[in-house]
């Protein structure tokens, strides 16, 4: 009986030395009339999705790394004032026994590049100093609407015509009176001039207003750094023997860094596409708005998309698996610029149902998600937006209850909230929405 | 320690097959016969030998002579070749296919103990599917993998000294893994993969009897007859969906539910055989199953009666157990199979060719059986596929004497 089961067992191992496999290919590719495959993916494009436009009525707009001054008259959202406010602070110079003589006062700004508008027409500016300091909110932050009264007469007013392009430092002549006032603090070493705080109690910010009944454009400020940033200058000259040229210098009050900027936008949707949000209405439907919804930033204006069945889709048969989610919006060209200034990528956000937002639409992996410009294979080459939206949904499909189901589109602009970019949405010619929801879904009939 | 070695050897199946017709049922259904039967064109219902075990017939176990114990184990070599009107590939494999023990229990009845691959799943197919409510196509794989074992247990008991009668029975379970691999060309997805594990489980019952007589002094006539019946094939079916992305892979879904049951149908078959001077034997059998009252999760229209028709031969020219060149026994046989596959009026039919060798161990009783059997299955008609194919089987059919005790000087 041993000798049998080691014999046994000898082919056992045998056994399993055969049982091996050869092919000289991995896959027979044929037979697919065998297969009854009740599974498969599925593409909806009929989910509803509702469009509006938004008005965001309070943001945040210090601390921002652009002034914009002047006004602007948009055909979309109407008439924008933008104010900046800012604050200076103590230069440093160290007087001598030198005899020196007062020479002139300038508010000096240099241009970033940024305009929009018409720079051909002439921009007046004021200048004041403001009344009261100025302060951050609970948040620690101003906003658009935010305001600070300021003296009665402006120290200072500017008349101009805008040339961003060449990106350089231009100057303002101010009141000398003003001018002298200052040079005799420096030179009698007023407390005033010693440090910052002691000179915000007189000085305690200023605000570039812009002034006349004729919107032309609006300019970006350089705030990249202190000597770029909007200063003032007080030039004077040593006095020296007639036979020696003169020398100027100036003592410069320079923008403080560490300070309050915010701009103030005041706005008015009068007689344009917006009109209605003049009455205090923050929501159109597109069918409000000859089946438009715009997007524009600088105003905080969102296209709105809402998507109220995401939850629904595992609802759609019995056994469905989302695969992914991709919104197209379809712009319009403007009747200038046709699509030659369409901003490569929108911003996304989240917010909730009434519209406040909950923050930017960003994946799992926490990097952020745009929408993202595209040329369509028409003969026109029209372009259109499209967003990866897979993980939203994901997101969403999974939540017990319904949050932030709602998505604001803005204009990505370089520097936001100083930067006026506008996206007109309306029907594509070849889909007649302007926006179309495209969702796969892996559904087995078994 | 037998029990042990079951165990090893249902871990040895597998995949044992690449052909697309294994993606019905329960998949490519093995023969069941052991290496005298293969020799033989698959004939052994109405076969007795005491030197051989033969499953077909379960009344055929009481041929085991008293104080015996055998162990029967064969293995194959399978060379296929599979085409279509387009290509063709070819296949090699080698696996376990079957492991059996038996023994009596008294003067007349006796036991046995089996186990092997029951069936075969392997097969990739590539096709394309439209994206539901489209005329977008994107390709689909399928791929198919596993198979199951069974392992019978049979009670073979002599009522008469001219009859026998047996019952296997047999529990049959193992899983099939169906991987469906869709590439719907959606930006940033790869694919879509729905993987079905499905474990089966069921069992079988097979009744058989054999008559045998001396028609003549010389010519010794059996008759033989068998039924299989089977219970519902039940089935859990855990479905993963996961979505492959350029940069990740995920479940997106894993539901673990009860499957359809799948009904095989009762199979009934008839045998015999004459046997002239102990040296020459002829059998033929006969075996019919009705798919149409099946169900294997195709639509009806595709499952028709199989009929199944074998005929072998085996002779030793100059007999003499005790002389071995003269006691090697030389086989031959032919099959054919009607099919139980029908697609467009067209069946899914096969047949084969046999020989086969039996030749004798030191032993008395042990023999190592060598077949080689060559067949065709399958048509190449309307986009359908032919299996052309060389198995080489060999076996090892071991005789040991049990319950005798040693004796010392």
């Amino acid at each position: 009986m041993i000798r049998i089961i080691s014999c046994f067992l000898f082919l056992l191992l045998f056994a399993s030395l055969m049982s091996c496999k050869f092919s000289d290919s991995t896959e027979y590719k044929i037979g697919e009339q065998f297969v009854k495959s009740t599974s498969g993916v599925v593409m909806i494009d009929t989910m509803k999705n509702e469009l509006s436009t938004v008005l965001v009525d309070s943001f945040q707009t210090s601390s921002t790394t652009r002034l914009l001054i002047g006004s602007i008259k948009d055909s979309y959202s109407g008439t924008l004032k933008s104010t900046p406010y800012f604050e200076l602070t103590v230069g440093t110079y160290n007087v001598t026994d030198e005899k020196i003589e007062y020479d002139s006062i300038v508010f000096k700004m240099k241009y970033d590049g940024y305009y929009i508008g018409d720079t051909t027409k002439l921009s007046e500016l004021n200048l004041y100093w403001l009344n009261k300091n100025m302060k951050l909110n609970a948040e620690s932050y101003l906003s658009n609407l935010a305001k600070f009264e300021m003296k009665e007469e402006p120290f200072g007013k500017i008349k101009f015509y805008p040339t961003p392009h060449n990106q350089k430092v231009f100057y303002t002549r101010l009141d000398d009176v003003m001018g002298r006032d200052l040079f005799k603090r420096m030179l009698s070493k007023t407390d005033t001039l010693s440090n910052t705080t002691l000179f915000q109690e007189v000085f305690k910010g200023i605000a570039i207003v812009p002034t006349g009944n004729s919107p032309s454009s609006l300019t970006g400020i350089s705030m990249d750094s202190v000597s770029t940033a909007p200063s003032i200058r007080v030039y004077f000259h040593k006095v020296l023997n007639t036979t020696e040229e003169t020398t100027k210098t100036y003592y410069e009050l320079p923008f403080n860094t560490s300070g309050i900027h915010f701009m103030n936008y005041e706005r008015n949707f009068s007689n344009s596409l917006l009109k209605d949000f003049q009455n205090g209405t923050v929501e159109l439907p597109r069918s409000k708005m000859g089946e438009l919804t715009i997007a524009q930033s600088l105003t905080s204006v969102f296209a709105k998309v809402y998507i109220p069945g995401i939850r629904g889709i595992p609802g759609f048969a019995p056994k469905v698996s989302f695969i992914s989610a991709t919104l197209y919006l379809f712009p319009v060209a403007d009747d200038l610029t046709g699509y030659r200034n369409l901003p490569d990528t929108l911003n996304i956000y989240t917010a909730d149902h009434m519209n406040r937002i909950a923050g930017q639409l960003s994946t799992t992996s926490g990097s952020y998600v745009y929408a993202t410009k595209y040329s369509s294979t028409d003969l026109d080459k029209t372009p259109y937006y499209a967003v990866d939206l897979t993980s939203f949904f994901d997101t969403k499909i999974g939540e017990t209850s319904v949050t932030n189901q709602t998505l604001f589109f803005e204009p990505k602009a370089s520097k936001m909230y100083s930067t006026m970019q506008t996206v007109v949405l309306g029907s594509s010619l070849s889909y007649n929405k302007p926006c179309r929801l495209q969702i796969y879904c892996y559904i087995n009939h078994n | 320690m037998l029990g042990v070695l079951l165990l090893i050897s249902v871990g040895m199946y597998g995949q044992n097959t690449i052909s697309p017709y294994s993606i019905f049922g329960i998949g490519e259904i093995n023969y069941r016969g052991e290496g005298r039967n293969m020799g033989m064109g698959n004939s052994g219902i109405g076969l007795r030998s005491e030197v051989s075990l033969n499953s077909l017939n379960p009344a055929s176990l009481t041929t085991i002579g008293q104080k015996s114990f055998g162990i029967d184990l064969g293995i194959d070599m399978k060379y296929s070749q599979l085409e279509n009107r387009y290509k063709s590939v070819n296949f090699l494999n080698g696996n376990l296919s079957w492991l059996q023990i038996a023994f009596p229990i008294n003067s007349i009845l006796s036991m046995g103990f089996s186990i092997h691959p029951k069936s075969n799943v392997g097969y990739t197919i590539s096709t394309i599917k439209y994206l539901e409510g489209t005329t977008t196509s994107y390709p689909v794989n399928y791929t198919g993998t596993g198979g199951l074992s069974e392992i019978s247990n049979t009670i073979g008991l002599k009522l008469w000294k001219h009859l026998s009668v047996g019952v296997t029975s047999s529990v049959s379970w193992g899983q099939m893994n169906r991987v469906e691999t869709d590439n719907p060309q959606i930006s940033g997805v790869t694919s879509i993969d729905q993987t079905d594990k499905i474990n089966y489980s069921g069992f079988s019952f097979k009744p058989g009897f054999q008559f045998y007589h001396k028609l003549s002094k010389k010519i010794d006539f059996t008759l033989g007859g068998i039924a299989e019946f089977y219970t519902p094939m039940n089935s859990t079916v855990q479905e993963v969906i996961s979505k492959v992305t350029t940069s990740s892979s995920g479940t997106i879904s894993d539901v673990t539910e009860k499957g359809s049951p799948l009904h095989l149908p009762p199979l009934f078959g008839v045998g015999t055989s004459l046997g002239f001077n102990g040296k020459t034997i002829l059998a033929f059998d006969y075996t019919r199953c009705d798919w149409r009252n099946g169900s294997i999760g195709l639509s009806p229209e595709k499952l028709v009666l199989d009929n199944t028709y074998h005929l072998g031969l085996e002779f030793s020219p100059k007999y003499d157990a005790f002389i071995m060149k003269q006691a090697i026994k030389y086989r031959l046989g032919a099959s054919y199979e009607s099919g139980y596959l029908n697609f467009n009026g067209l069946t899914i039919s096969g047949y084969s060719m046999s020989l086969g060798l039996s030749v004798p161990l030191r032993k008395e009783k042990s023999s190592i059986n060598i077949s080689l059997e060559a067949g065709q299955y399958g048509r190449t008609e309307n986009q359908l596929i032919k299996e052309t194919y060389a198995k080489l089987n060999l076996s090892f059919n071991l005789w040991e004497w049990w319950f005798i005790p040693q004796r010392y000087e």
